[in-house]
């Protein structure tokens, strides 16, 4: 699969011949009624061997469609896509791949470990490698004690996302494709699972992935594509779409309505979420002149912070759509809440 | 070689997961039940009662056979499709009529396991009243089997574009009207008022797969062939084989252009 050195044209091409290369690609669903959807409109881009590329974006941006065009699952209405040079859908392109599926959905009556090996099997994996990787797969998506021999009808919704994540990885694949991995997961399933991502980078697969949240993808990306209606609003290094911070940031609790009422007749701009107020600047004499304030009205400091702005704000800046707002600002409330 | 793999592949994992299921399982209890019932008349003569047993237990098992392939056969490829199950196995290097082939050869499996055991059930009944073993009733048997393979290629070919209800119901029409196959022919060669009438039963007769010439019930209760003629087996199992393709290839051809 990796190209030799014993063949210097062919690891030359390797290295060249990006891994994914979509070329204005569109796609649109046609309804009854003669309604149509366009879900992706002239979308172009390149993965590099070994990059970790990310696409993100809010529900119904276009992300699931761009994946599944690439493993030929859809068909594309214009524009080309190609997988380590060649058209999708060809056994030796699949081969190179491995997919997770968003919400994956397995056979209930096979067991963890039947299922893996259906799918090894699938894919050619000789037998005398299979049932060593079956093991290591389980062990390492945390199935192997409960799982490997337990029949998928009683997963768990987390457990279906990491069976799902095992599978993917049985061919032992060039390229992952990753829809929405960390699905369905507890905090720890995340960071399980981004550290999975950072493991198979550091081994030198290719890897595309996507998410709604930003903030999810940030720690593994190394180039981001926003993704808003089917249209690319940025693409780039994580780096230049998150510039460095200039904001100061005070995280305050106790505020009365009309202590909340003085902070903002004293310039600042509070966000209030229930009983939690944030109140940012960009100089730091600011954030303690408002300190003050919050302490002569009965309030209590939680925290002064330099936060990086996230991805999220960045895109929110990028766009300042009403209903990007809305999207992402329900995100991040719902994210908070559940971090709680 | 690496073409069949995944055929073989996806043709088991769809018996066992139709074996691991609730649906074939009732089925063949009910259907066993049903046979031992229809079987255990006690009639006046061995005649009689030979003829009696070998018309009803090879209805049965036709008809029997074929609910079963319809009922397992209709969520083949519709219900991979709903419940998703279809997306990491396509993601593999699995083509889409590699896939389409698979789920005939899996119906075409839990065909067997059906007739089989019913087979084997039928016989030993026989066995128990009549103290005889037929090998007539065996290339009956053989042919239900034929007739049961073309419904599945059927069931496959519609499930690529049709709604599972839609499946059920045309699929149940094919086969009623297959086994009416004679009576088509009849109105429109001899008893058809006018010459639109004529047209439309002679072609339907001939567009609809004639499962009524692969039933050999007829030939040895009614007529009492001692034994069968090569012609009556080979030409209605060439047309079985040339509807069935054209079938299975119609369903490869479809699903292959078809959004998922
Ligand atoms: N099979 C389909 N038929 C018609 N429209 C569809 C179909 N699948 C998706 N769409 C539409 O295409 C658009 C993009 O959907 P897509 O699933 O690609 O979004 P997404 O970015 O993956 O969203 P999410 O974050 O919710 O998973 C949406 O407007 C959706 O309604
Ligand atoms: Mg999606």
């Amino acid at each position: 699969m990796v190209a030799t050195a014993s063949d210097p044209v062919a690891a030359h091409t390797a290295a060249v011949t990006p891994v994914v290369d979509i070329r204005n690609l569109s796609k649109t669903y046609k309804l009854v009624l003669g309604k149509e959807i366009q879900a992706v409109v002239d979308l172009s881009l390149e993965i590099k061997q070994g990059e970790t590329f990310a696409i993100v974006g809010p529900n119904g941006s276009g992300k699931t469609t761009t994946m599944k065009m690439l493993l030929s699952l859809l068909f594309p209405t214009e524009g080309e896509l190609l997988l380590f040079g060649r058209p999708p859908g060809h056994p030796e392109v699949q081969s190179r791949i491995g997919y997770l599926p968003e919400a994956p959905y397995f056979y209930e009556y096979l067991n963890g470990r039947e299922l893996l090996e259906y799918y090894g099997k699938l894919c050619g994996v000789p037998s005398s490698v299979l049932t060593k990787r079956i093991e290591d797969l389980l062990q390492m998506v945390d199935l192997l004690e409960r799982g490997a021999d337990m029949p998928v009808r009683f997963y768990s919704r987390g457990m279906r996302q990491r069976i799902g994540i095992a599978q993917a990885m049985i061919n032992n694949p060039d390229l992952l494709i990753l829809d929405e991995p960390t699905n369905g997961l507890d905090p720890i399933g995340t960071v399980q699972v981004r550290q999975f991502i950072l493991e198979q980078k550091k081994q030198g697969r290719t890897i595309l992935l996507c998410s709604h949240l930003l903030s999810e993808v940030e720690a593994v990306a190394d180039r981001v594509a926003i993704l808003h209606r089917g249209k690319v609003l940025a693409i780039g290094p994580v780096e230049e779409l998150v510039p460095e911070s200039h904001q100061w940031e005070l995280v305050a609790t106790g505020l009365s309505r009309e202590a909340i009422a003085t902070i903002k007749a004293a310039g600042f701009s509070p966000d209030v979420h229930g009983d939690v107020a944030t109140i940012t600047s960009e100089s730091q004499d600011d954030i303690y002149h408002a300190l003050g304030l919050v302490r002569d009205n009965g309030g209590q400091m939680v925290a002064i912070n330099r936060p990086q702005p996230t991805l999220e704000q960045q895109f929110l800046k990028a766009v300042g759509e009403d209903d990007l707002r809305r999207t992402v600002g329900s995100l991040q409330r719902s994210a908070q809440k559940k971090n709680k | 070689m690496s073409n069949i793999r995944p055929i073989f592949l996806i043709a088991g994992n769809t018996i066992t997961g139709t074996l691991r299921g609730v649906v074939l399982n009732v089925l063949l209890v009910l259907a066993a039940l049903m046979i031992v019932a229809s079987l255990s008349t006690s009639a006046l003569d061995l005649t009689a009662a030979r003829q009696m047993l070998v018309d009803s237990g090879l209805a049965s098992i036709t008809v029997l056979g074929a609910l079963i392939a319809i009922l397992t056969g209709f969520t083949m490829i519709p219900g991979e499709i709903e419940s998703r199950t279809l997306y990491p196995v396509l993601s593999k290097p699995v083509r889409r009529w590699q896939f389409v082939l698979g789920k005939f050869f899996g119906a075409a499996g839990i065909n067997a396991i059906t007739v089989a055991l019913l087979a084997v059930l039928f016989f030993t009944l026989y066995f128990i009243k009549i103290r005889d073993f037929d090998i007539r009733l065996l290339a009956a048997i053989g042919m239900i089997y034929g007739m049961l393979l073309v419904l599945s290629a059927i069931i496959i070919f519609l499930s690529t574009f049709m709604s599972w209800i839609g499946t059920i119901i045309v699929s149940s029409v094919i086969w009623f009207i297959g086994n009416y196959s004679q009576f088509l022919y009849d109105l429109g060669n001899y008893h058809s008022v006018n010459e639109t009438s004529k047209l439309i039963f002679q072609t339907s007769q001939k567009l609809f797969p004639n499962f009524q010439a692969m039933d050999l019930r007829y030939d040895i209760v009614q007529l009492g062939v001692p034994a069968f003629e090569a012609q009556r087996i080979l030409v209605p199992l060439g047309s079985a084989v040339i509807y069935l393709l054209i079938a299975l290839l119609l369903a490869m051809l479809i699903f292959s252009y078809r959004e998922l």
